[in-house]
């Protein structure tokens, strides 16, 4: 494992040829693993962890300060010395070499390395890419975490996590995102109205029409995604469900380029009956 | 392939060379080797550079080989690529002879075009599979009804790569 952490070391290199290859050589590690060996695949991807969340002590040397001042001060994490003072701390590693990390996580970890990227997700410039490593990895641990990130100050990361939970299919995922239909901020109400079109699950139609909006394209949005979620139900193979949706679209008051859409899609579904 | 338009290959197994001082992880040789399972055993295989000339595809089937680049066909049996074009499918002399003009026309008649979004899709998606074949260094098998690989977790977490916030399709 020290291959492992000379290549993550060598990520923060100045020369982008050097740290070019050391991604090359860590992503090739990580191609080639053979899930089979269980335990291997879940030391590599412990070591990753482990070089992810890794702090050393210190504050003035960080190459990455580059956030205003107050946000960086929210940012270090703080822990307790030997003599019970505070030590302020900074991550080991580089904003680029820590994306680098989450990504190869996302491809290999599995549910004990996800806490890891649980804990990126409170770093403010890799939480992002901690998101998009728990969407791929998709197992209910992660998911959960996914779901608690909902909770988060900063609207432009929820939107990202709401995405990321239109691709997952476990049921806690489905009503968190039902629940986001109400927020008071009407971006994220339509992004969770579209992630719902993406769950077979006739009942979301209710709420994806609930999730309303007072501009044109908001309703556009909405519209589309009532028609979206009839072809999800379809491609599940519920094409009663998917009928009623279509009706329902269809029987609305409005008019809106999504009408026509559902009036063809209810045609072909009729001609499949 | 002519008759697997809305599906695609069943296995795949290839060997690539990445460039080794980047800026970019784009492979700069490989041969990758594509079988069409429900296409009558059909094979194709996919090569970078040789001496003949640029990159192309090499189809290899009971006559012979024929190689398709963007500018060039030829044959290992030049009588392979004389076939008289009243012979081909209707839409490969149609997308030959008039690509853009076919498309403006199916925006007015809401008809699918020569080369439309499912083709498209289903091109793309044989070279994302031979670059996914030569990064995992072992042979694949894909469900192109589901679009999922058979029993393979580990090639399916790169099925798709998940976007920045707040970016979305």
């Amino acid at each position: 494992m020290n291959d492992i952490r000379n290549l993550v070391n060598q990520l923060n290199d100045v020369d982008p040829t050097k740290t070019f290859r050391s991604r090359q050589q860590l992503q090739a590690i990580v191609d080639q693993l053979d899930w089979s060996d269980a335990e291997l695949r879940s030391r590599i991807a412990g070591s990753l962890a482990a070089e992810l969340t890794a702090t050393v002590a210190g504050q003035s040397d960080d190459p990455d300060r580059q956030l205003p001042y107050r946000m960086y001060l929210r940012h270090l994490a703080k822990k307790k010395g030997q003599d019970g003072s505070d030590i302020a701390t900074r991550p080991k590693h580089s904003v680029k070499a820590r994306i680098v990390l989450c990504e190869l996580l996302g491809q290999i970890a599995s549910d004990d390395q996800a806490s890891a990227l649980k804990v990126a997700l409170e770093d403010l410039r890799v939480r992002d890419a901690a998101r998009r490593a728990l969407e791929r990895i998709g197992t209910p641990v992660a998911v959960r975490y996914l779901i608690q990130a909902l909770s988060h100050h900063d609207p432009e990361f929820r939107l990202g996590v709401i995405r990321s939970l239109a691709k997952q299919r476990w049921g806690n995922s489905m009503m968190a995102l039902r629940k986001q239909t109400n927020n008071s901020d009407a971006s994220i109400r339509l992004a969770a109205a579209e992630a719902l079109a993406e769950y077979p699950e006739t009942a979301n139609d209710a709420y994806i029409a609930a999730a309303s909006s007072d501009t044109v394209r908001g309703q556009a949005r909405i519209g589309a995604s009532r028609v979206r979620l009839a072809g999800t139900l379809v491609s599940f193979g519920n094409l009663p469900g998917a009928a009623d949706v279509l009706k329902s679209v269809v029987s609305d008051p409005g008019n809106g380029p999504w009408k026509a859409a559902a009036e063809r899609e209810l045609t072909r579904i009729n001609t499949f009956k | 392939m002519i008759g697997v338009d809305g599906s695609g290959p069943t296995k795949m197994e290839g060997t690539g060379q990445f460039h080794e001082n980047g800026p970019h992880g784009v492979l700069r040789q490989f041969e990758v080797k594509f079988i069409y399972g429900n296409h009558e055993g059909g094979e194709l295989l996919c090569t970078s550079q040789t001496e003949e000339f640029g990159v192309h595809f090499n189809l290899y089937g009971d006559d012979g080989r024929i190689s398709v680049s963007r500018r060039r066909i030829s044959a290992s049996d030049p009588d392979i690529v004389r076939t008289e074009s009243k012979n081909y499918d209707d839409r490969l002399l149609e997308s030959y002879v008039r690509h853009y003009e076919n498309w403006l026309d199916c925006i007015h008649t809401r008809e699918r075009s020569i080369c439309d979004v499912e083709i498209g899709h289903r091109s793309v998606t044989v070279f994302h599979l031979a670059n996914l074949a030569v990064r995992l260094g072992r042979p694949l098998s894909w469900n192109p009804d589901r679009e999922t690989f058979v029993d393979d977790p580990a090639a399916d977490r790169l099925l798709s790569r998940p976007m920045r916030s707040p970016w979305r399709i």
